[in-house]
């Protein structure tokens, strides 16, 4: 039961979204996340609807996957645009009781909801079309500056992925578990919601012991293959920046630093 | 076997082994833990059972890290993973240090952090993002880790230290 969550939300296209540098993808993603709430306009609102699109088209990725994607946030942006109509000040619209709907409110209730549409819509699109590992390997790029300051980032890409790697391997652990100990009685699925939770303790436990055990393993395989660390490491795929990506990268972060400036000086 | 704890690959292994014990939990047990409704409050609480290994931190030095980066892989399954990913990881980083500084006094009060800067953290990005009122979220927040950590974190703290599960921090 367990078996059937896919692993991440990569989908494998040949496309020139998929072959951008991963690190390209990273910082895109964050540059759009902070400037899409310093867009205040429903001309800028178009270019972010064009821009979002037009990637989705280069993707390649079906638009029904994405769509997919937004149904477990749905009810949180219903909230948002609810609360949002309900609780701002304003001239009011219409009146009933305590509700009250505002014009302000119902400007800023379309407007949250669009930004977050947008922003998870665009967001989705770096885990989409970039597999875990290669997003691993783009984070240890962007962290590799930062070892001047000790940030270990060689050991946080390996640990990453190692940790990627096993999630498989104790999904199905954690089923066989499972199974094993409704053979034994053990009733998951009915009582309060304490039971249930409480519930979990047979699982977990056995679960603990023989992923430490894994690890104590895995420890003794990489010290007897010589594993120290990343001097003198060698890779198999080496990222490399193209021309693609200073571009992207340029636009990206001038649009950005355009809207700060707009944002501060205006 | 445990001699070599200072080596760096089994603290590697141990740190990537937790963080993957976290992340199934969030993403696999997603079928088994529930979102409830509170009557009065506006907001469901949904429980996150892998916020249950914060009470790993009192076992292993490996623990604070491999939560913080379990975290921080977990959310590449969200589908508001940016913020969650800098919100949540950070929430995490906090609770895990604070329970760290605290490990030696009683276990509840232990454990509190883990609660508080979810709760602070979540409640952050909520309003931040989705313009949610900070008190409500807050509250949810709360009440699902508060579920999670004491229904769930407790019984898996006594039910390790019964088993003899191995404690970093005691000399054998």
């Amino acid at each position: 039961m367990i078996k059937d969550i896919t692993i991440g939300q990569y989908i494998y296209k040949d496309s020139v979204v998929h072959k951008l540098d991963p690190r390209t993808k990273i910082l895109a993603s964050m540059f759009f996340m902070f400037g899409i709430f310093l867009i205040n306009n429903i001309t800028e609102y178009i270019f972010v609807f064009l821009l979002t699109a037009i990637t989705i088209y280069l993707s390649q990725i079906p638009v029904m996957k994405i769509i997919k994607g937004l149904k477990p946030i749905f009810p949180l942006m219903m909230l948002t645009v609810i609360m949002n109509m309900f609780f701002t000040q304003g001239a009011a619209i219409f009146h009933w009781a305590f509700i009250n709907i505002t014009r302000e409110g119902i400007y800023l209730a379309g407007f949250m909801g669009i930004r977050i549409f947008f922003l998870i819509i665009f967001t989705s699109l770096l885990t989409l079309t970039t597999s875990p590992i290669t997003l691993t390997n783009g984070i240890e790029g962007l962290l590799t500056p930062l070892k001047r300051f000790k940030v270990p980032s060689h050991e946080i890409a390996m640990m990453m992925s190692i940790a990627l790697r096993f999630i498989p391997t104790l999904i199905d652990e954690t089923d066989k578990i499972m199974k094993a100990q409704k053979a034994r009685g053990a009733d998951f699925e009915s009582g309060n919601i304490i039971k249930r939770t409480k519930s979990l303790v047979p699982i977990l436990i056995p679960l603990f012991i023989s992923a430490f055990t894994r690890a104590d393993e895995l420890a003794m395989a990489m010290e007897a293959r010589g594993y120290r660390g990343d001097e003198g490491r060698t890779r198999f795929k080496e990222l490399k920046y193209r021309n693609i990506d200073r571009i992207i990268l340029t636009i990206f972060a001038f649009v950005l630093v355009f809207l700060i400036i707009r944002k501060i000086a205006f | 076997m445990d001699l070599n704890f200072k080596s760096n690959s089994k603290y590697l292994a141990e740190v990537a082994i937790i963080a993957s014990i976290y992340v199934i939990l969030t993403i696999s047990l997603g079928a088994l833990s529930f979102g409830i409704n509170v009557p009065f409050l506006p907001i469901p609480i949904q429980l996150r059972i892998s916020e249950a290994l914060l009470v790993l931190v009192l076992f292993r030095k490996s623990a604070p890290a491999g939560l913080v980066l379990g975290c921080f892989i977990a959310n590449f399954w969200s589908p508001f993973m940016m913020p969650d990913m800098i919100f949540g990881t950070l929430g995490s980083a906090l609770a895990v240090y604070g329970i760290y500084r605290l490990k030696n006094i009683n276990i509840f009060i232990t454990l509190t952090p883990g609660v508080f800067f979810n709760a602070l953290l979540v409640a952050l990005e909520l309003k931040i993002f989705f313009k949610i009122p900070f008190f409500w979220s807050g509250v949810a927040v709360a009440i699902g880790q508060t579920l999670v950590i004491y229904v769930l974190g407790i019984p898996l703290y006594y039910a390790l230290k019964r088993i003899g599960f191995k404690n970093d921090y005691e000399n054998v």
